[in-house]
């Protein structure tokens, strides 16, 4: 009976422990919640800031002038910024999840639509290239992008493709309107070719003249006449040539040229530039020594473009090397592996190698023979014309072409060069112009 | 040998010096010689005239030597046939001169500063011999 009633005192103990712990736990509580309504406003701020975060980085894709397209794997658009939509004319349509293949229409300069699985986009996704390129207006392909109301503008595109743990996911583009850089090209080669007409109109009427007057349909002339009218007449080719080859380096430079390739027999092709030029080769009583393989060798090439390396070269042999010496031309083909002429070859080739008894190359000249104007100091003083340009000219044609150039020389012992195509050929090169025959 | 039975070569020049060096030296040929200082004149001449060759220019004012040949390829049974030589010192690779000398069949393309002047009345007395 005690143990089951408890007294008021008891009951009244029990109260009073019951309601302490209760505001125990009822300060507890209030505690908690107040910490979970600071984390809640903490939570609040956060989400602002990351909002603000995102903000910012929205605006800032935004705000690039370039146009952005980010895809994923299968060609979906993630996203397309402002640039983007406004020059392909789709602002301001929600783009996200559409095929970037039927949003953004590609073609060639000519019209030509560009095949699926020839664009840049499908390009970088496929993993094809690391960093898939359409430069400017100097190098590659031009292509086109064609607005949504069919109106074009010619375009630099570089995508790169995204890639995690080794595995591509999609890619990035950016591009750019290059309307006023192409009109900008158009306007400077307009311009040189102009320019060159212009610069060769005096010089022409005075080789007409010149020539006149050395003819013999005129008054006789005495020898010292003679001789001073030969020298204008030699003097002013000069500069014939000298805006001829200004003409080809400045095609060279803004990549204009043309490569246009052709199967060859290409031993048959030095034989004939050598042939034309025997007059000049026997005039300076020089011996002319010509190994050519047994088979003919079929090679593509640019004809126009390989004579003039020939043609540079032999007349450079002949031109520095003293009455008498000798001229060794020999056509081979080297296999990948070998070496010649100190050169470990890479891959099957055709070479020409053109060697002479003359002046040599200075030490101190070598690794300057190939830029523009540069003559070697021996070389000025044995003959005084030459425009400094006709190594640069060649070298160029052989770096645009899958070729390759180099030499081995030793000053008043001789000169060696060597000039490489591989046997599948030159590359071929879409360009607006050809070089000039210097 | 009279004028009216010399065979007539019409050029169409407009530097003067350079036109008569030519004109002198075809002239010392045999040739009987007539002059246009630009297309237009070079038209209306060649077609009064019907001369048996033309040495044609390019780059001239008023109308240029591509043009003439081409209006004068159109225009009569002789416009179609005249042989025409083209010189000039722009270089054919233009595309439209590669055009133009596709479709209105110019003889020759000559690049004068490339041609020596005895080499051209070489080409011009080749061309003549053909067509007879």
């Amino acid at each position: 009976m005690e143990n089951r009633e408890k007294t008021t005192e008891q009951l009244k103990e029990d109260l009073r422990k019951t309601r302490e712990e209760l505001a125990i736990q009822k300060w507890g509580l209030e505690k908690t919640l107040g910490g979970m309504k600071v984390l809640v406003k903490e939570l609040i701020q956060k989400g602002k800031e990351i909002e603000g975060a995102k903000a910012k980085d929205e605006a800032l894709l935004e705000s690039i002038g370039d146009g952005v397209i980010a895809i994923n794997s299968e060609g979906k658009i993630i996203l397309m910024n402002q640039a983007a939509q406004e020059m392909l004319g789709w602002h301001p349509e929600n783009m996200a999840g559409r095929l970037v293949y039927d949003v953004v229409m590609i073609e060639d300069e000519k019209g030509n639509v560009i095949p699926r699985e020839k664009r840049p986009v499908y390009l970088a996704l496929a993993g094809t290239t690391t960093t898939t390129t359409t430069t400017t207006t100097t190098t590659g392909p031009t292509y086109v992008y064609v607005r949504k109301d069919k109106t074009k503008f010619p375009v630099a595109i570089k995508v790169t493709p995204t890639v995690v743990d080794n595995k591509i996911i999609g890619a990035v583009e950016v591009f750019r309107d290059i309307t006023k850089e192409k009109e900008i090209d158009r306007a400077k080669s307009e311009f040189v070719s102009l320019a060159s007409h212009q610069l060769k109109t005096p010089p022409t009427a005075i080789k007409l003249l010149t020539e006149r007057l050395l003819g013999g349909k005129m008054d006789k002339l005495t020898e010292k006449q003679k001789e001073y009218l030969n020298d204008i007449h030699s003097e002013n080719q000069r500069s014939i040539e000298l805006v001829n080859a200004l003409l080809n380096v400045s095609r060279i430079e803004m990549g204009a040229f043309t490569i246009q390739l052709n199967e060859k027999n290409i031993c048959a092709v030095v034989q004939s530039v050598l042939y034309e030029l025997k007059s000049v080769i026997d005039k300076k009583q020089l011996k002319l020594e010509e190994v050519h393989p047994e088979k003919s060798i079929t090679v593509p090439i640019d004809e126009a473009l390989f004579r003039m390396v020939l043609n540079n070269l032999a007349m450079n042999a002949v031109n520095y090397t003293a009455e008498g010496g000798t001229i060794h031309i020999e056509c081979k083909e080297v296999n990948k592996g070998e070496t010649l002429g100190e050169k470990l070859f890479a891959e099957n080739s055709f070479v020409v190698v053109v060697s002479d008894t003359g002046y040599g190359i200075p030490k101190q000249a070598q690794d300057k023979l190939f830029t523009k104007f540069f003559r070697a100091d021996n070389a000025r003083e044995k003959h005084t014309d030459g425009t400094g340009l006709g190594l640069y000219i060649v070298k160029s044609i052989l770096d645009n072409s899958g070729g390759s150039i180099w030499f081995t020389s030793e000053e008043n012992k001789g000169t060696t060069f060597y000039v490489a195509i591989p046997m599948t050929g030159m590359h071929a090169k879409i360009g607006k112009k050809e070089l000039v025959d210097i | 040998m009279p004028e009216d039975k010399k065979t007539k070569i019409l050029i169409v020049e407009d530097e003067e010096v350079i036109c008569k060096a030519y004109a002198d030296e075809l002239r010392d040929e045999g040739f009987a010689i007539l002059i246009a200082k630009n297309g237009q004149v070079g038209l209306e001449l060649a077609l009064r005239e019907k001369p048996d060759l033309i040495l044609l220019d390019i780059l001239m004012p008023v109308m240029d030597g591509l043009t003439m040949m081409d209006q004068l390829r159109q225009k009569d049974l002789y416009g179609k046939n005249v042989p025409i030589i083209l010189l000039t010192n722009l270089s054919a690779s233009e595309e439209k001169i590669m055009k133009a000398i596709t479709k209105d069949e110019p003889a020759y393309y000559l690049v004068k500063s490339d041609w020596n002047l005895s080499a051209v009345i070489e080409k011009i007395k080749e061309r003549l011999a053909r067509k007879v």
